[in-house]
């Protein structure tokens, strides 16, 4: 059954200067994806903990709407629906925007989720020490939340990556977008796949050991 | 509002595609739980081989893309096993394998948030490994297991997405075809978003509620 | 012939020596009490008798065999002890009476029937027969920890252990659980206690042995050691929990 199939590796590897050129579009929409997500996210998280109705149902109904949602859906509607409304975006764009979008969605939570592990005890200790809110803030709130955010945020920024892959349908020329340029010109779809596999386990990797020992680093506890 | 006739005339059809969706998702979340349940006995052993592999199967799987994946399957089926597969095979296969990577880590963690006393409780009543394994923290672990395994359901659900890449007819897939029939994209694409909304809201509403009663417990 | 020995044990933990050259025995019938402070290695003693734990170095007898460390045999050695833990570790999913029952049926192959009626047998020794088919979590503490004493019980062992069993109980409760625990004592069974408790170390033990940092530091009948403690250790200890 398995028969006899001859591996070509190298008929791959020859387009190495395209494969260099996918992971750099990927990481450029990824970074830019993260940087806006994260703003949609403070927005939101603070949108999550607002005591006015209006604010948090807004930003609750946004949360929902695209964690309940499929991205390559999202991505359709920002790339062919938008069209159909005559604004025409780039195929880059409208990844962009959806991926931005879907990635705010889940930091929204991450973020609300660093603000609430501060809790009220620690913001008492430091009031009643006399200190005031801004700096409370400042030296109680934010490096503690952020110590509480760093890893989630680490793995949002690797799934961002990995969700890159499904802007290729909408011909955003990143490494799967790529790769099935390679493959359909090289008829060697199956080994081009299997090399852009190990990229992205490789990317994942080294994302991984960065943000492990990048935390471990910058939240070093001080005796 | 002369779309109205459009949208009765193809309600079943969405409604079908819905279902074929829900079921390519039950179908992977089953077997997936019972290779997944498989692989965390074996990532929990104390023979490091099966610990190994078992913790490679998981990093890889969750670690790459569920389109590189499907892709992986899509050609790599054909091409080097020579059989030639439906999109439903090429699928659920994809699937399959990727869902059996989350719930391995799954299982994993419960079998092990189970607490320590409950395993030297069941050894001092003269229980070998597996009956203490079996007997007493597997059912304790599968109620641990619960919330997260609804929140992979979830995901799941909306992954199945990507298959309308290759062709297989599921609720994306639906709406593209329609939108090509119909030339109405942005009601094709409503109605697409409302229908994923509607399955994945609801289960997490109900997620929560089981995880509320589980903690009650 | 003492039912249990110790020789030397030695045990190395995460690079501290928690039990040094630790020797003891106790004779059949007798009720001995383990006193100590946190860290002592006390919990960890108790351990290694039922193997829970290994050793690094020394032997233990049982009925005057060394104990093996082949699986087969740690099996088999577990039965002859029945160990009661601080945290009760009752089945969580299984009532009162399955959890006595579980073992007789699932590892010494007794019928169902047998095994039930024993079961009930031993609840009304611990007065909670009518707790029977009442889940753990429905129970208080005192109430659980008698359903883990007739747990072990209902597995006929030899010795039984009692990690810290009242450490975790309400002080209304604690009464039940030492009345069971005088009981058996009474009866003649073989115990090996590791406490804080100290009026109950005085009443119902015969020998008691303190340990502190891994070693035992005084032995002796329990009338003498607590009231004439001959190291500064074990007057330091009664001195601190006497005025806790």
């Amino acid at each position: 059954m398995t028969g006899s199939y001859t591996f070509d590796f190298i008929a791959v590897l020859r387009y190495w200067p395209e494969l260099l050129r996918g992971v750099w579009v990927a990481a450029i929409l990824s970074i830019l994806t993260f940087l806006l997500g994260t703003a949609f996210g403070i927005f939101g998280a603070i949108g999550r903990i607002s005591r006015r109705r209006a604010v948090y149902a807004v930003s609750t109904f946004y949360v929902e709407l695209f964690r309940n949602t499929p991205l390559l859906v999202q991505m359709y509607i920002f790339y062919y629906g938008l069209d159909a409304l005559s604004i025409n975006l780039s195929a880059f764009t409208a990844a962009l925007l959806a991926m931005s979008l879907n990635s705010g969605a889940y930091e929204t939570e991450i973020i609300r989720g660093g603000i609430i592990a501060v809790g009220k005890g620690q913001l008492e200790a430091a009031f009643s020490i006399g200190m005031t809110y801004t700096q409370t803030l400042r030296k109680v709130v934010i490096p503690y939340a952020l110590q509480v955010i760093f890893p989630p945020l680490g793995n949002q920024f690797i799934g961002i990556i990995l969700g890159s892959s499904v802007a290729s349908i909408i011909t955003v020329p990143e490494i799967t977008y790529v790769a099935l340029n390679i493959g359909s010109r090289s008829y060697r779809d199956f080994e081009t796949f299997l090399v852009i596999w190990v990229i992205y386990l490789a990317l994942n990797l080294a994302l991984s050991a960065l943000f492990k020992l990048t935390g471990r680093i910058a939240f070093r506890p001080i005796f | 509002m002369e779309n109205q006739p459009v949208l009765i005339q193809y309600a079943v059809f969405f409604l079908k595609a819905a279902g074929i969706t829900l079921g390519i998702s039950i179908l992977s979340l089953l077997v997936g739980s019972i290779v997944g349940f498989g692989f965390s006995l074996l990532r929990i052993s104390k023979q490091r081989v099966f610990s190994a592999l078992t913790f490679a199967y998981a990093e890889i799987f969750r670690g790459t893309p569920i389109l590189v994946q499907l892709f992986l399957v899509y050609f790599g089926l054909p091409i080097v096993f020579h059989i030639n597969v439906s999109a439903f095979t090429t699928v659920a296969v994809s699937m399959i394998l990727y869902t059996a990577g989350y719930m391995t880590e799954i299982f994993r963690a419960a079998i092990q948030a189970v607490d320590r006393g409950q395993w030297d409780a069941a050894y001092t009543i003269g229980m070998t490994y597996t009956q203490a394994l079996f007997k007493i923290i597997v059912p304790q672990a599968m109620r641990i297991a619960v919330p997260p395994t609804l929140g992979q359901f979830i995901s799941i659900l909306k992954d199945s997405s990507l298959a309308s890449i290759i062709g297989f007819m599921e609720l994306t897939k639906a709406g593209m075809a329609v939108r090509a029939a119909t030339s109405s994209t942005l009601l094709a694409f409503t109605i697409v978003t409302c229908l994923y909304f509607a399955i994945c809201y609801s289960l997490s509403v109900a997620s929560w509620r089981v995880e509320l009663r589980l903690k009650k417990a | 012939m003492p039912i249990l020995r110790t020789e030397n044990l030695n045990k190395h933990y995460d690079g501290l020596h928690v039990l040094k050259n630790v020797s003891f025995s106790v004779e059949r019938g007798e009720t001995l009490i383990i006193l100590g402070p946190s860290g002592s290695g006390k919990s960890t003693l108790l351990r290694c008798l039922n193997q829970l734990e290994r050793i690094d170095g020394g032997t233990i007898y049982f009925e005057e065999r060394p104990l093996a460390y082949d699986r087969r045999s740690v099996y088999r050695n577990r039965r002859n002890f029945g160990m009661i833990f601080q945290s009760f570790n009752l089945f969580p999913q299984k009532t009162a009476l399955e959890n006595i029952t579980l073992g007789p049926i699932t590892v010494g192959k007794v019928q169902r029937a047998v095994a039930e009626r024993d079961a009930l047998a031993f609840l009304e020794k611990v007065k909670l027969r009518d707790k029977a088919y009442t889940y753990p979590a429905k129970l208080s503490g005192g109430q659980q920890q008698r359903v883990a004493i007739a747990r072990a019980l209902a597995m006929r062992p030899k010795v039984l252990l009692f990690d810290e069993p009242t450490s975790a109980l309400d002080p209304e409760t604690i009464g039940e659980v030492l009345e069971v625990m005088r009981k058996l004592a009474q009866e003649k069974t073989t115990m090996i206690v590791v406490t804080h408790e100290l009026g109950f170390a005085r009443e119902i033990a015969e020998r008691i042995i303190f340990m502190d940092a891994g070693e035992i530091v005084e032995e002796g009948l329990s009338r003498e050691l607590l009231s004439r403690p001959k190291s500064a250790r074990l007057t330091a200890f009664l001195d601190a929990v006497i005025h806790k």
